[in-house]
């Protein structure tokens, strides 16, 4: 009787062992398919990022310079500078995919567009392009 | 007592039978994770370096040569033209079966489909025009989606039917 008694014990520690254990390998199994598909998402958001930058910078000479002409070309409707592109992303994300772009001018000749790419709060990557007046033909 | 002890045993090997089989789980679903991380970081540098290649090869042909896009065999195809010693030579950039190929040739002769070397493989592109921008966007056999690139060439550049 005292025999089966000390293996009632044993036998549950060996449940609540093996429990743990299996629950510590789904947590694993779950964080690092958070991890690859953050790694997946952002290698993703990166590419996208770099050629609407390089269009915006290669729109921006287009347009000699112009910024609001620039905005229009990008999409911009208000013209104020956020070019939201979760409609043209085929993306499959709720949070909004933009980028900003900035103009600044330099001694009246040389004109510069600063892109940043964003994905909700978070930026993702940023590009600056610069154009002289009177370099296009 | 000795029934006892096989139940025992016997609950030990299906503990490391469900070990076992959860092991191979979580390593199989790794494996597949980083199939998947490796397929879409492939897609991406394949798309980001024929995209890049071609818009600097297009800057790289501003100064002296010409810009021109061309239908060929009822595709649109990139024609960059520069003189050598009098002789005017086009470099092609086309798609073909899936790949992207370049080939130079002299000025008049046109591509066939399989002429040149691949840059990409399992990638396609296109090109469009867009008032002073020519438009590229590359779509590779795995990937799932487009890659577009919009360029402005200091040149003047022409689009030919």
């Amino acid at each position: 009787m005292r025999e089966t008694n000390s293996k009632v014990p044993l036998f549950l520690i060996e449940i609540i062992v093996s429990i743990l254990f299996l629950s510590l390998s789904l947590a694993y199994c779950l964080k690092m398919f958070a991890l690859s598909r953050t790694l997946a998402d952002t290698s993703k958001y990166k590419s996208c990022a770099l050629e609407y930058c390089q269009s915006a910078v290669e729109t921006f000479k287009a347009n000699k310079g112009e910024c609001n002409k620039t905005l229009e070309a990008l999409g911009d409707k208000n013209l104020d500078g956020n070019i939201y592109l979760s409609e043209n992303m085929n993306v499959t994300s709720k949070e909004d995919a933009f980028y900003t772009a900035k103009f600044t001018y330099e001694e009246g000749t040389l004109c510069c567009i600063e892109v940043t790419f964003y994905r909700g709060e978070r930026e993702i990557y940023a590009l600056s392009g610069s154009y002289y007046k009177g370099e296009n033909k | 007592m000795n029934r006892k002890h096989i139940i025992d045993s016997l609950f030990m090997v299906l503990l490391f039978g469900l070990f076992v089989s959860v092991c191979i789980m979580t390593v199989a679903s790794g494996a597949g994770a980083y199939k998947r991380n490796i397929r879409i970081n492939d897609d991406n540098y394949n798309k980001r370096t024929s995209l890049f290649y071609i818009v600097e090869k297009i800057h790289s042909f501003e100064i002296d040569g010409a810009i021109n896009l061309c239908v060929v065999e009822d595709r649109l195809c990139l024609r960059l033209d520069e003189r050598i010693e009098n002789q005017v030579y086009s470099t092609w950039i086309f798609s073909s079966e899936g790949n992207i190929r370049e080939v130079t040739l002299e000025e008049g002769i046109l591509p066939k489909a399989t002429d040149g070397q691949e840059i990409i493989s399992g990638s396609t592109v296109e090109f469009k025009k867009e008032a002073k921008l020519i438009v590229i966007s590359v779509v590779s056999s795995g990937g799932d989606r487009e890659a577009t690139v919009k360029v402005c060439p200091k040149t003047d550049w022409r689009s030919e039917r």
